[in-house]
């Protein structure tokens, strides 16, 4: 009697968790990432400011005054030595890494990011096996945890690369698992300024090919931003990230 | 059942004429980005080898197992990429042909130096490539599951599609034999001449050798001639086997003469390259293969045979 009852109670518990568990998935689904979980721009959250015109503008071009700025602090990540691996005496962190400064608009049919971010040393040349190129990126994410997704759970990353002056679309279903689709939809400008790296992403809300990238036509989120030092050595899994937020639409 | 391909090379017989890494970079590595490397080389030891002193970057597995991720050569370690100026110097008036830029390092930067005074002085030729390991530290080092290596053959290779560039490969590599193409931002290394093996052909370097120095096989082939040196005479051993990763390019160590005379002229049998510097690189294993072979060659000169000099001298390259 008592073991049948434990066992009734494991059955309604799981179909509660299997219910629960489908509303979340349901909600990102129907509401395309964005719905009113994101909007709003309460919190920390990034608002697209509403714009006319194109949106692919220079860094420093007065159609951002339109947009207010959000920082983020960026922490230094090494998940490149998980599987035991030692030594190599580079990709260490260098000191704290600063802020991520962004900003985004949007016209109704494309969106902007503007990150800006400190870097001491400009490197957008890799003319040997010792020089690495400064990168960053944003991550757009399905899931709860922004965290290179899951199997099942793909993210999609603008990836910049700044030695080929390129933003890849990229998917990952988890660590190691990040592969470039061939989407190359995402325009970019940047500019080095005063030991600042300034870069503009820009791409169509909707997306070219909805396996392969997000819908930001209601906003996203969770969403991240990460950078590399060159400089540095940083690449792969030794990299500094901001923690996790949202884009909403104005 | 995974097979596993190797390579013997004969020290005794290199004349370091450099024409396996010729064969080598005519055919795989003269397109862009790849003018710095030497899939195979050429080194005199001793010396710093190429990258320039690649044996203390570090790299390979420690005694728990875990990959060591070995010092990053520089770019200048490889040396620089010269051009011959042929047409300033044959058709304009020049007189010269030189190397521009002028190089300041390179592979076999060092010739012939090798260590001692005069007189004393000894140095030996040791061919390199990649040694397709049995536990690639590169392959461990990949976080991009990138590097395989093939169970028909145990060549072990980077997958182009998915390598990022990140050089973790090129750290962990205690041979240093995996490069970076910073050309296209990927790493790249021997490939063993894989499109030959697979029309029964052996490897590029091994078949334009004028010593007929190299031969090719499969390990568990009891007819090749690497089986015969390798596996049951084992007269062939590895390249700093220490490192742990099971290098698969096996070494006939060289048979040094004596190093110096005596006040008559006549030479004292002291062995000319110090068993101390054979042992630094093969292994205390060396000892042994030395007196094998020293025996196989007494027993040949008093009128018995030797498989294993048969062998040796045999004209044979490969048996795939």
């Amino acid at each position: 009697m008592m073991k049948m009852l434990i066992k009734q109670i494991v059955k309604i518990m799981s179909a509660i968790i299997l219910l629960a568990s489908v509303a979340i998935t349901d909600t990102y689904a129907r509401g395309g990432f964005g719905g009113g979980g994101f909007g709003g721009g309460g919190g920390n959250g990034i608002v697209a400011a509403r714009v006319l015109g194109n949106v692919l503008v220079a860094p420093d071009d007065a159609l951002w005054n339109n947009a207010t700025a959000r920082s983020f602090s960026l922490r230094f990540v090494n998940s490149t030595g998980g599987g035991g691996m030692q030594g190599g005496g580079d990709g260490t962190s260098g000191g704290t890494g600063g802020t991520m400064t962004v900003k985004a608009i949007h016209n109704g049919t494309d969106i902007a990011f503007r990150l800006s971010w400190n870097d001491a040393t400009k490197n957008d040349t890799v003319n040997g096996v010792d020089e690495f190129s400064d990168r960053a990126g944003i991550m757009f994410s399905a899931e709860q945890k922004c965290r290179m997704g899951s199997p099942g759970n793909p993210v999609n990353i603008w990836f910049w690369h700044a030695a080929k002056g390129i933003v890849n679309n990229i998917i990952a279903g988890g660590l190691g698992t990040i592969t470039k689709t061939g989407d190359d939809n995402i325009r970019v400008i940047s500019n080095y300024v005063n030991g600042e790296w300034q870069l503009v992403m820009s791409r169509p809300l909707l997306p070219v090919n909805s396996d392969n990238q997000v819908d930001l036509s209601n906003g996203n989120g969770p969403i991240a931003f990460a950078r590399w030092d060159g400089a540095n050595r940083e690449r792969n899994g030794k990299k500094w990230i901001t923690g996790q937020t949202s884009v909403s639409l104005q | 059942m995974a097979r596993q391909l190797a390579m013997v090379i004969n020290l005794d017989k290199c004349l370091g004429c450099h024409t396996c890494t010729v064969a080598c970079k005519n055919l795989w590595t003269s397109k862009k980005g790849r003018e710095y490397m030497y899939w195979n080389n050429v080194e005199s030891r001793p010396g710093p080898g190429y990258p320039r002193n690649w044996e203390v970057r570090g790299g390979g597995f420690d005694a728990n197992g875990n990959v060591i991720l070995g010092e990053l050569p520089a770019q200048a370690d490889y040396g620089e990429v010269t051009e011959y100026n042929y047409e300033k110097g044959l058709f304009n008036g020049g007189g010269i042909v030189n190397a521009e830029p002028e190089p300041s390092w390179g592979s076999n930067w060092e010739e012939d130096e090798g260590e001692g005074d005069f007189g004393e002085n000894y140095y030996m030729y040791l061919p390199r490539l990649c040694n397709h390991c049995t536990n690639p530290a590169c392959l461990a080092a990949c976080t991009r599951n990138a590097i395989y290596k093939r169970q028909e053959d145990g060549i072990v290779l980077v997958d182009q599609d998915r390598c990022r560039g990140y050089r973790h490969c090129v750290q962990a590599c205690p041979y240093k034999k995996v490069m970076f193409n910073s050309f296209k931002g990927q790493s790249e290394k021997c490939i063993f001449c894989y499109p030959r093996i697979e029309k029964g052909k052996p490897n590029a370097c091994a078949m334009q050798c004028p010593g007929r120095i190299r031969q090719v096989g499969f390990l568990d082939d009891t007819s090749s001639d690497v089986y015969k040196l390798a596996v049951q005479h084992q007269v062939a051993i590895p390249l700093h086997p220490e490192y742990g990763t099971g290098p698969n390019v096996y070494y006939i160590p060289p048979f040094s003469g004596p190093s110096t005379v005596d006040d008559q002229g006549r030479p004292i049998n002291i062995d000319r390259i110090p068993m101390t510097y054979l042992r630094s690189l093969f292994g205390d294993g060396v000892d042994a293969v030395i007196a094998t072979l020293r025996a196989e060659r007494e027993a040949v000169s008093s009128g018995g045979s030797s498989e294993i000099l048969e062998v040796l001298n045999s004209n044979n390259r490969y048996s795939l």
